[in-house]
């Protein structure tokens, strides 16, 4: 029996359902679970807080339409600096797919010495890299990842590779979940073409058709507890522009709260769960990433060509990992300073640009706070290092873009000019606050973390709560530490593991 | 003038003139249907960025406040100086949403030398 996707906006009155497994979220990790519990014949229902919109109909929007009905609040989700910190602009999805339908389309593994790490020193002996090996592989097939050629690479960046290559570092090409890509750039705004297999292409069509239905436009207030246990969740229907309308209830044998790095700790906070250890919400590690835009005499219309399709691990001793990527043509023209004529005849350069990122693999310092609203409060206190990670970053991909044969470097500080190599020189990066550093980020991690005891950690290593058997978290909030790479295809392999854990223990009776 | 449009214009000057007020009408439109539908957290942020730009960036600058009753060229030197002030957070954030919303009307795309079609639209 086939399941469906609801639009609750569309249900009228109050929903109340009964269910095996209730998963809140229908992101990277939500749609895996959903997928791998419905074709083991359980039943699921997945609760989505974001719209439903079919794949050509998203693939059909402008930037700024995406962002308001596809995107968490239009972006302008931020975590603020503390000290010498970066005010950071956290981008997330807010739809059914969540933000798998925002992605890149960068697939990387978790590197293994970092799953050394998590299984030998922090003691998670399940997330041996031998262990979550066919984890990874059956997600790799579910969504396609493949190498991206190196004929996909954008003029943008063919020239920074000359320039990596001239300072004695190569780039390597990136996989991606992709299947037909044609190289428009417009994967963060949802692909024109169906080529980037987000979740809504795979996981989520798979659950459907065993029998999942999926909820759009519910969103998830508190976790329901009975007798020692989660027995369901409980919350409010929305309408098209997210209001609120009729309350939702939802009964069921297990839970799993798949709702993000930043919305999960909300779930465990306002449902009382979690406060014995005090780690909710804490340790939240972002990747902080930049980009620094080089402009040129020739022509490089960087938008023709695989958003993402290289990267370099040259400096990972440093902590950093450089990511080639591009972005809509209008915010390429908002990155350029000043006003009026002056910001105008920059503007007109952008055929010029090309763009260049990186990460920071950082060491946490993120903390979400309950917030007078539903949006938490969310403060970035940098770690010394990672600072001075991010003048190093800056400079490595300022002189890059010098040694492709750039005239002018637009460095990610709010209203610095264009420098040539000699303003360059002299400038000291160290001494600019953090505060002006332009910084982005898409992968918060680890706000509600796995560990070995209670005291540190919220859930086991199956994903279930210390705190609540028969509730568990498969999003990015468990992950230990940063990943030092993207995140989702790790974020995936976990919770399809996490999936086949729930299978291994039978259901609790229905209360 | 409403603030939004008053910073768009000035934003968007050209040395020979600032933009035609039919393309400045519907980037207004355009702006009202983004934060209708962008939900009540982004309207309250985008709000206190314009309220910032309009009222205390031209105090910052030795300007009467509010910004949409000074002339275009001031506006514009108000604007420029406050990118280098602890306000240009405020900026930042609506010259990204600004640009984002301009830049989708097909003739400024081209102005600009944007032949990505997908992403604009012709008015
Ligand atoms: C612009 C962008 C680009 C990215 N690019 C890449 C990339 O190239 N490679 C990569 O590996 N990673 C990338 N990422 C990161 C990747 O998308 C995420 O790490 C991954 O999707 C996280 O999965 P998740 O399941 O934890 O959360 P999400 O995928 O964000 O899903 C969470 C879902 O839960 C819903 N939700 C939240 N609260 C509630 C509630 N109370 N009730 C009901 N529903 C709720 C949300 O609306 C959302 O749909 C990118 C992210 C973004 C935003
Ligand atoms: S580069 Fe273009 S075609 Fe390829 S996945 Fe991204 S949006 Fe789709």
């Amino acid at each position: 029996m086939t399941g469906e996707i609801h639009n609750g906006r569309s249900v009228a009155g109050d929903l109340d359902l009964s269910t095996d497994v209730v998963i809140v979220g229908s992101g990277a990790s939500g749609a895996v679970v959903a997928a791998e519990l419905a074709e083991a014949g359980q039943k699921v229902v997945v609760l989505e807080e974001g719209g439903h919109h079919l794949p050509a109909a998203m693939g059909a929007m402008r930037p700024s339409e995406s962002l308001r009905h596809v995107w968490r609040a239009g972006s302008m989700t931020a975590a603020i600096g503390i000290g010498d910190s970066p005010v950071i602009n956290v981008m997330m999805g807010r739809a059914v797919g969540g933000s798998s339908l925002l992605t890149g389309g960068v697939c990387f593994r978790i590197p293994e010495h970092k799953l050394v790490h998590w299984s030998t020193t922090l003691g998670l002996t399940e997330l041996t890299p031998a262990k979550l090996e066919p984890y990874f592989d059956a997600v790799e097939r579910a969504i396609h990842v493949e190498t991206v050629p190196e004929t996909a690479r954008s003029r943008s960046t063919v020239l920074y590779e000359d320039g990596a290559r001239k300072l004695g570092y190569r780039l390597t090409p990136l996989r991606r979940n992709t299947r037909g890509c044609e190289g428009r750039s417009k994967c963060n705004f949802v692909c024109p073409h169906q080529a980037k297999a987000s979740v809504d292409l795979t996981y989520l069509p798979r659950a459907v058709a065993a029998g999942a239905e999926i909820y759009a436009d519910c969103r998830v207030s508190r976790v329901v507890p009975h007798g020692g246990r989660a027995v369901g969740v409980s919350g409010r229907l929305l309408d098209a522009d997210g209001h609120k309308r009729g309350h939702l209830m939802v009964r069921a044998r297990r839970v799993v709260l798949a709702a993000s790095a930043w919305y999960t700790p909300l779930l465990l906070w306002n449902s009382g769960i979690g406060r014995g250890s005090g780690v909710v919400g804490r340790n939240m590690t972002l990747h902080p990433s930049l980009r620094v835009i080089g402009e040129f005499d020739e022509e490089v219309r960087g938008w023709h060509g695989a958003l993402q399709s290289a990267y370099s691990d040259a400096f990972l001793a440093e902590r950093l990992t450089l990511v080639s990527a591009f972005v809509p043509t209008s915010i390429l023209a908002a990155t350029m300073p000043g006003a009026g004529p002056a910001f105008m005849a920059r503007a007109d350069r952008i055929r010029h640009l090309g763009v260049f990122g990186g990460m920071i693999h950082d060491e946490g310092g993120g903390r979400l706070h309950r917030g007078l609203g539903r949006e938490p409060w969310v403060t970035y206190r940098m770690a010394r290092a990672d600072r001075a990670a991010l003048s190093r970053l800056i400079r490595i991909l300022a002189d890059t873009w010098f040694a492709a044969g750039a005239r002018r470097v637009y460095l990610p500080v709010f209203g610095l000019e264009g420098l040539d190599p000699s303003a360059l020189a002299t400038l000291n990066l160290d001494r600019i606050p953090a505060s002006r550093i332009e910084c982005t980020s898409q992968h918060p991690l680890g706000t509600c973390r796995m560990g070995t005891d209670r005291a540190h950690s919220v859930v086991n290593q199956d994903g279930e709560t210390w705190d609540l058997p028969g509730l568990y978290i498969v999003d990015g909030s468990t992950f230990p530490t940063s990943l030092g790479v993207n995140p989702q295809l790790g974020i995936m392999a976990m919770a399809a593991r996490a999936a086949l854990r729930m299978l291994d223990r039978p259901l609790p009776a229905a209360v | 003038m409403s603030t939004a449009t008053a910073i768009a214009e000035a934003l968007f000057a050209r040395p020979d003139a600032p933009p035609s007020a039919s393309r400045l009408a519907a980037f207004d439109v355009e702006l009202r249907l983004h934060f209708r539908h962008c939900g009540a957290f982004a309207r309250t942020v985008f709000g206190l960025a314009l309220f910032v730009l309009a009222w205390l960036a031209p105090l910052w600058c030795g300007r009467l406040p509010p910004l949409a009753r000074l002339p275009l060229a001031r506006r514009i030197a108000v604007l420029s100086k406050i990118e280098h002030s602890p306000l240009q957070a405020a900026f930042f954030a609506v010259k990204a949403i600004f640009c984002l919303i301009y830049f989708e009307d097909r003739g400024a795309a081209v102005e600009i030398g944007a032949d990505t079609p997908a992403w604009s639209v012709r008015r």
